[in-house]
């Protein structure tokens, strides 16, 4: 099988983890910890969009959530309708520092990535900043949300493909979508 | 420029073959061969597409300090695209062959000479456009043979990756959930039996 055609068929992997990411921050008060690359605790939550789709191609139906929680409340909704979690916007929280970015699933593209303020680090002036600093410092930055989102996939790669999925999380995120509706 | 400020959109890509960042004259070569140049005032094409510094959009990447950076390499990729508005065209086109038959003093216009027309309207009005600038960063982590291009648009990322790969004469890799699924030790049939 190609490789293109490989990603297509396993394109509901990214789906599936940005639904796992949503079910679990609301679970466990948005704490993970990630064990890849030693990054410890961190806060995530799925924060005021969403985009879902239903269908292929010509006939493709595609919603957009965004801003409040009841929008998010009926995005929940349909996910029990058959549409797929396309993409959602995460707010990522380390050590104080806030990153807010979209997360797409097909192939976990991050869009609209705004990272933490860098410090100017000669102390004060904009004529003083130095821009070579501010080069490292973000990259820094943005290579530490990569590895974050990488990480948060390692953890759910390991639920998925282990015997917990379908006895535990899949029970569990059903319960969590039908709660919302009241079911 | 979105790797350096701003709000950054970001495709991964892995490259196939790992670099020292010690790149042969040849790899050199191809770098300037494929830095960006603007339009010339006899340029016929509608599009321009090259490397630039990521500091400074008018200069290639070895003009500066920029294209390398300890254990990262860093260009943009420069694209200009002209365009001649359709409508625009058919008005010039119009005003054209009517001045052509009135010093023929002709009626009617064959369909090689429309065609032949048209095509002149078409390049002299694409020299007087002005064109319109896209510039998207790349950023190349060395050590972890990591590619990250700032723009998730399809068409721009088929252009960057043919680009890369003719300068640095390695293939790129599309980072996918399967890819780094696989790169986490999942086995990829496993992983293609799970889908639905």
């Amino acid at each position: 099988m190609g490789v293109l055609e490989n990603i297509d068929k396993t394109g509901f992997l990214g789906s599936e983890f940005i639904k796992w990411l949503w079910h679990r921050s609301e679970m466990k008060n948005g704490m993970f910890e990630v064990k890849e690359n030693n990054l410890g605790a961190v806060e995530l939550w799925v924060h005021d969009r969403l985009k879902l789709e239903k269908g292929e191609a010509d006939r493709r139906e595609s919603l957009t959530y965004a801003g409040s929680i009841t929008d998010l409340g009926e995005a929940k909704m349909a996910l029990g309708k058959g549409k797929e979690l396309k993409e959602a916007g995460v707010k990522l929280t380390i050590d104080g520092d806030e990153w807010f970015l979209t997360l797409d699933s097909r192939y976990l593209d991050i869009k609209s990535l705004k990272t933490p303020k860098t410090e100017k680090l000669s102390g004060g002036t904009a004529e003083e900043d130095d821009p070579e600093s501010r080069f490292y410092e973000r990259v820094f930055l943005i290579e530490k949300a990569v590895d974050v989102m990488d990480g948060l996939f390692a953890v759910f790669m390991a639920e998925r493909t282990g015997p917990e999925w379908n006895r535990r999380t899949l029970p569990s995120i059903k319960k969590w979508r039908e709660n919302y509706a009241g079911v | 420029m979105a790797l350096i400020s701003g709000s950054a959109s970001i495709r991964r890509y892995r490259v196939k073959e790992k670099s020292d960042g010690k790149f042969s004259d040849e790899i050199v070569e191809n770098i300037r061969r494929f830095t960006f140049q603007e339009f010339s005032n006899e340029s016929e094409t509608e599009e321009q597409a090259g490397w630039v510094s990521i500091d400074d959009m008018f200069r290639g990447p070895l003009d500066d300090n920029s294209f390398q950076r300890n254990a990262y390499v860093t260009m943009s990729l420069r694209v200009d695209k002209k365009i001649v508005p359709a409508r625009t065209l058919r008005a010039y086109t119009i005003k054209e062959e009517t001045r052509y038959l009135e010093v023929r003093n002709r009626d009617r216009l064959t369909r090689q000479e429309k065609k032949d027309i048209r095509e002149i309207m078409r390049v002299k009005l694409l020299k007087q456009a002005l064109p319109s600038i896209s510039v998207y960063d790349f950023l190349w982590n060395l050590k972890k043979s990591a590619v990250y291009f700032f723009s998730t648009s399809e068409r721009s990322n088929v252009k960057f990756t043919e680009l890369f790969e003719k300068t640095f004469g390695t293939a790129l890799l599309k980072t996918s959930p399967l890819s780094l699924a696989v790169g986490l030790g999942h086995d990829e049939e496993a992983i293609l039996k799970l889908a639905r």
